[in-house]
């Protein structure tokens, strides 16, 4: 049994419920949100008062024509569950027409004691791989709808983040406060949405339509139940998703896994594609920070909690040590001189925190993607060029040459090449220090 | 699946599709305005080197019959530009607009792109320009894998991208010659011959399987 989640996300989980096998997950606490739009007002007030055992009222900004959302009063599991979308449908004789505006949501509690770092990490990895399945088979409209947004037009790393080994509250914090930090929408509008962790303790699927039939959403609520049930019992066999998939008979045990939903996907899913998705999620992107050192180490990543109490007007946009792939790719139209010498002192205090915190050796300050300055690239370079380097050396001018730089290439008495000196700029080529060693 | 219009009424479309790009038949139209007819649109013709925008383009209404799915969009991310000498990361900030919203596309550049670009009198805010935006989304300059070493070893270009997820640059560590990147992350290093040096065992393989996509 690995970390649960509960104790992670600091939240308690919840306990006076009974469990029925009716579902899928027999336990599994569940969370749905209705939007609903096209009710009169006296149809709507009277379908509020009649379920108000279960059901909640709130109004919703992006709904209109007396578009309300009904959310379960808490969360429920097994016959509970099951009592309260029957009593939802049973008062709803007229069901307003579906609304491509309106959509659905249902949400997992993963503050279950059962529920550990493992299972998520199966759950999320599961789901990436079967995505573009899911949409096709729910709505491909949705996929477009923006706010239920494919995972895999976020940028995977920062959900590859957590399956990172640094197993540690803050930097599970740190990572999912950063998947979808990059959009104007606080990263919440995906399909399957991880910033319910840490508000409500859940991940929540926000592909489905407007709901239409008691049908639909036991099929829908069924569908997240399966996906979860997938990870739960690769964790209880101690698999990972990346270890099942790469099995033989994985996509036929996806079937026996999944018996209402199974075929459904597996009609719709490239089993290849699939396969390369969860290899990606798993070895390249995790290696890769640390592999370029951006997301530094763990003592730094405590920083980010002592930041997180000063207000966000007065915070750094820096954190110490860290250095953001972001940030290197400075603007075309703010890429000067400075940027460079920031950037340049960016690598070498990250090297100084790495050195220091990882146990890693300190990075040369003189090598960088931007050489610290005119007259040591051209000292780099002709050091390059004194190294015996010679073939590089001769690719780059022919590359240059055949671009129509005009260059004055000097060359010793035995071939080998001294200098190169751009005749336009009168410069030495200093762009070869970087490709060069 | 019924028209956006009659689904969700024509204001509220003008209100939330106003911006978007709309893909018709492969060229991107940014919309203007929607009526119950028609959709009134800019066209964004020719290429990331001259792109061409045509004003006052009538779209019909029936293109929003599927959806939401009709603001489908080509998958964003890695372009070549300027004969291989800029690779360009397309990126949406998304907002609370429907559609693919041409003002929340923002371009990024790999740090080598900036160096390089310094150095051939490129100017990088020119791949930030709205037209040059909305045209880089459908232009096809991807290089397959083989073709693109090629023409590296030959000198015709410096970086190039094999697929929206996946691109090759100069790598910035000695020893190291080129460099992939993956979705904005270095994955591996690769010689000039083909020869897949990166950390990770199958790197090959997901460059294989995701060529293309």
């Amino acid at each position: 049994m690995g970390n649960s989640l509960h104790k992670i996300v600091g939240k308690t989980p919840f306990t006076s419920h009974t469990a029925s096998d009716e579902w899928p997950l027999a336990s599994q606490l569940v969370g749905v949100e209705l939007e609903l739009e096209g009710l009169g007002g006296r149809e709507a007030d009277k379908l509020i008062g009649d379920t108000a055992e279960s059901w909640s009222y709130h109004n919703d900004g992006s709904l209109r024509n007396g578009g309300i959302e009904m959310v379960l009063t808490t969360p429920m599991m097994g016959k509970e569950l099951s009592r309260a979308i029957s009593l939802f449908f049973s008062r709803t004789s007229t069901f307003p027409a579906s609304s491509s505006r309106a959509s659905t949501h249902v949400h997992l509690n993963m503050l279950q004691t059962e529920d550990t770092v493992e299972v998520l990490r199966n759950l999320c990895s599961f789901y990436y791989a079967i995505e573009d399945s899911l949409y096709s088979c729910i709505s491909e409209s949705r996929k477009w709808a923006v706010y239920a947004s494919p995972m895999s037009s976020n940028f995977p790393y920062e959900v590859a983040m957590l399956f990172s080994e640094e197993l540690d509250r803050n930097w599970w914090i740190k990572h999912l406060q950063a998947v979808g930090k990059t959009e104007n929408n606080n990263g919440r509008h995906y399909g399957f949405n991880l910033k319910a962790m840490l508000k409500y303790g859940t991940v929540e699927f926000r592909h489905f339509p407007a709901v239409t039939s008691e049908q639909e959403l036991r099929d829908w609520v069924n569908l997240c139940m399966e996906i979860k049930k997938v990870a739960v019992i690769l964790d209880s066999k101690g698999l990972t998703t990346k270890a099942f998939f790469n099995s033989v008979d994985s996509f036929d045990q996806l079937v026996d896994l999944m018996p209402i939903w199974g075929y459904r996907l597996l009609s719709g899913l490239d089993r290849r594609e699939a396969i390369s998705k969860i290899e990606a999620l798993y070895e390249l992107l995790p290696v890769t920070p640390k592999y370029t050192g951006n997301m530094g180490s763990y003592e730094e990543h405590v920083l980010f909690k002592e930041s997180d109490k000063i207000p966000k007007s007065k915070r750094s946009s820096k954190k110490k040590g860290l250095i953001d792939y972001e940030d290197l790719s400075a603007d075309a139209g703010l890429f000067n001189e400075e940027a460079s010498d920031r950037a340049q002192e960016q690598l070498r205090a990250w090297g100084e925190v790495a050195a220091r915190t990882a146990g890693r050796p300190r990075l040369p300050t003189t090598r960088s993607i931007f050489p610290p300055s005119r007259v040591a690239a051209v000292q780099e370079a002709g050091r390059l060029v004194r190294s015996g380097r010679q073939r590089r050396a001769e690719e780059i001018i022919n590359q240059f040459s055949r671009l129509g730089v005009e260059l004055d290439v000097t060359r010793g008495t035995d071939g080998r090449v001294l200098g190169v000196i751009d005749m336009r700029t009168q410069r030495p080529i200093d762009i070869l220090s970087p490709f060069l060693a | 699946m019924a028209n956006l219009i009659e689904d969700l009424g024509v204001g509220y479309v003008n209100e939330n599709l106003a911006g978007a790009l709309l893909f018709h038949n492969n060229v991107p139209h940014l919309i203007q305005e929607v009526r119950s007819d028609r959709i009134s649109t800019t066209a964004f013709q020719g290429n990331m080197a001259k792109p061409v925008q045509v004003g006052g383009v009538n779209l019909p209404a029936k293109l929003l019959d599927k959806g939401f799915e009709s603001l489908a969009h080509p998958p964003l991310g890695y372009r070549t530009a300027a004969a291989g000498k800029v690779l360009l990361e397309l990126k949406n900030k998304q907002s609370f607009k429907r559609g693919l919203q041409l003002a929340e596309v923002i371009t990024r550049f790999p740090p080598v792109t900036t160096y390089i670009a310094e150095r051939f009198d490129i100017d990088l805010a020119y791949y930030m320009r709205s037209d040059v935006k909305a045209v880089a989304c459908v232009e096809n300059c991807f290089i397959p894998l083989a073709k693109g070493l090629e023409m590296i070893k030959a000198g015709e270009i410096f970086v190039f991208a094999i697929s929206p997820k996946l691109a090759v640059i100069p790598c910035s560590r000695p020893k190291e010659y080129l460099e992939i990147v993956y979705e904005g992350r270095p994955v591996g290093n690769i010689s000039i011959e083909g020869v897949v040096t990166g950390k990770i065992t199958n790197v090959k393989s997901i460059m294989e399987n995701l060529n293309g996509k």
